[in-house]
């Protein structure tokens, strides 16, 4: 599947665009301020019905405008065109409109990094986007525990007695054994990915990443039962310290280079590489799960890249049904992709040359 | 530019109503102004007369104008079967249905830490009375599927099991967040019909 013919329409700083996408590599040259980022933001959520991490309703809806909506003709397997489209109204009552199929999307951004040099929330949302997009039923679910977590932080403060608050704890053990369920299961469809594609990178170092469960120690504890035992077997302690210690919402990935923690002991250069390898395996993950390749959408990672690295991304750009769109400051060498340029100025897009 | 004062209070009046901005506010006090006198008045008298007349049914504590309210007082509605909603609009909604012959309790409202709502601020005591009282003998709980809808129907689990009484809940066929009243009659009987052991 590819998207053509994109409109974009109260965006953050974009008033009215129209973008005509090709099935290859798309380039948007611009200064920065001036929008192109604003648009891959609005494609990202055309393609997948989702904001990236980071940004929700309030941060998209142009600042004097009451709705967004972004719109695209999609293109299927069976080369029919659908019409995709979503949209936002604020007010006293927001509105929303989903239409048409999702389109599983890959973005690499500047923030990638911090995948591997951030905080726990960082790795969480690594693995919650890619576990939102494989598994539908996800984001709903995290949304509920992130709630009972909530729900429970405050009996705690409170002191509220059992049995009111242990019902909130019970919603934390069945959901949260649901979101480590799936969390795990999407960690081992990346793994062997990931390793591999940084072997690919860096033949010297080996990587090894491990799934740490919030507030848990020892094996993996997945199973409901268990993690109900478990949470309760630690109650105690929480309502001691008043605050919920038990649960995915501390969930981390440990990753280590060379059998050191990658977040500390790792350089600069070495956490690229490694975040580059945990980004190129959700694009496998995805063309495994879907059976299609994956939209790419490439913010401004070009300047950071070094030549091997960006020898690696050149290579998935250019096969011959995958669909592309990056965004730079100026027009650089693709090698053998030929790409089809825009230019954006103050929110206008004009093709270019 | 500041309206009359008859005119920025009905605005203001208007505005606390749930749902209701002041935008939309301003709307209804104009549109309230520019219908005929006589109007204007039924729905005022309706107001005062709904407040003044309406209260609790003792029981159930569903709204009513008399108590017992009349499907408490109906001897056909079974006495033994208890169905524990959340409001009083859910009760309207299980009765489009025309199959439940048992009665209701309404909480008025589902327990909620973050809204400062625990166990006694809704009517969880009075149903432990009414229990006590002996005749019961199932509790259907149809609390909502939001989280403290189901928090609130797994707190009644822990609270009422031990008095040895069966306690079910409805099925979750329901759409997440979905409340009974915004559900259809087929889909809310094949809720009931399917309920589980809680
Ligand atoms: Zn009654």
């Amino acid at each position: 599947m590819w998207l053509r013919r994109l409109r974009i329409r109260h965006f953050r700083n974009i008033e009215d665009a129209e973008i005509d996408l090709v099935r290859g590599v798309n380039v948007w040259i611009g200064d920065n301020g001036h929008g192109k980022t604003s648009a891959l933001q609005a494609l990202h959520v055309l393609a997948e019905h989702r904001y990236p991490p980071g940004i929700g309703d309030m941060d998209v809806v142009q600042w004097n405008a009451p709705w967004m909506e972004v719109r695209a003709v999609m293109v299927t397997a069976e080369d029919t065109e659908v019409v995709s489209r979503y949209g936002v109204a604020l007010g006293e009552s927001r509105r929303r409109v989903r239409e048409g199929p999702i389109l599983p999307a890959v973005w690499f951004g500047p923030a990638d990094l911090s995948t591997v040099k951030g905080g726990p929330g960082e790795r969480r949302d690594f693995l919650s986007q890619v576990a939102a997009t494989l598994y539908p039923r996800y984001s709903p679910l995290l949304r509920r525990l992130e709630r009972a977590v909530m729900q429970k932080n405050r009996g705690l403060r409170e002191h509220w007695p059992s049995p009111a608050l242990d019902s909130f704890n019970e919603i934390v053990a069945t959901t949260g054994a649901t979101v480590w369920q799936l969390r795990k299961a999407t960690l081992d469809r990346l793994l062997p990915h990931i390793y591999a594609i940084h072997r690919q990178l860096s033949e010297t170092s080996s990587l090894a990443i491990q799934f740490q469960q919030g507030g848990m120690e020892g094996d993996l504890v997945l199973e409901a039962e268990e993690v109900r035992r478990r949470l309760n077997a630690r109650f105690g302690e929480e309502r001691q310290r008043m605050v919920s210690l038990v649960g995915p919402h501390r969930d981390d990935l440990g990753v280590e280079l060379d059998q050191h923690s990658a977040r500390t002991y790792a350089s600069q250069g070495q956490q690229r590489t490694i975040a580059l390898a945990m980004k190129l395996a959700i694009y496998h993950v995805y063309e495994e799960f879907f059976q299609a390749p994956p939209l790419v959408m490439l913010d401004d990672v070009f300047s950071e890249l070094d030549g091997r690295r960006r020898a690696l991304i050149l290579e998935y750009m250019a096969r011959h049904d995958q669909q592309t769109v990056i965004t730079d400051t100026e027009p650089r060498d693709l090698g053998t992709c030929h790409p089809t340029f825009y230019r954006v100025v103050q929110g206008v897009f004009q093709p270019w040359p | 530019m500041l309206y009359p004062a008859p005119i920025q209070d009905l605005v203001n009046e208007l505005a606390k109503l749930p749902g209701v901005g002041p935008k939309t506010a301003q709307r209804l006090a104009f549109f309230l102004l520019n219908r005929p006198q006589g109007e204007a008045e039924l729905l005022a008298s309706a107001i005062v007369n709904a407040r003044r007349r309406i209260r609790y049914c003792a029981t159930c504590f569903n709204f009513t104008d008399q108590d017992p309210c009349v499907i408490c007082k109906n001897p056909n509605r079974d006495s033994g079967l208890i169905m524990v909603v959340e409001y009083p609009k859910d009760v309207v909604a299980m009765e489009k249905t025309h199959e439940f012959r048992g009665r209701y309790h309404v909480l008025h409202g589902t327990i909620s830490p973050m809204d400062g709502i625990g166990p006694d601020e809704i009517k969880t005591r009075e149903l432990l009375a009414r229990i006590k009282t002996g005749t019961v003998r199932e509790l259907v709980v149809a609390t909502g599927s939001s989280l403290e809808g189901e928090a609130t129907a797994l707190y009644l689990g822990r609270l009422i099991k031990p008095l040895g009484i069966r306690i079910t809940r409805i099925a979750r066929g329901l759409p997440m967040g979905g409340d009974l009243d915004y559900t259809d009659e087929v889909t809310l009987l094949k809720a009931f019909e399917g309920r589980q052991e809680l």
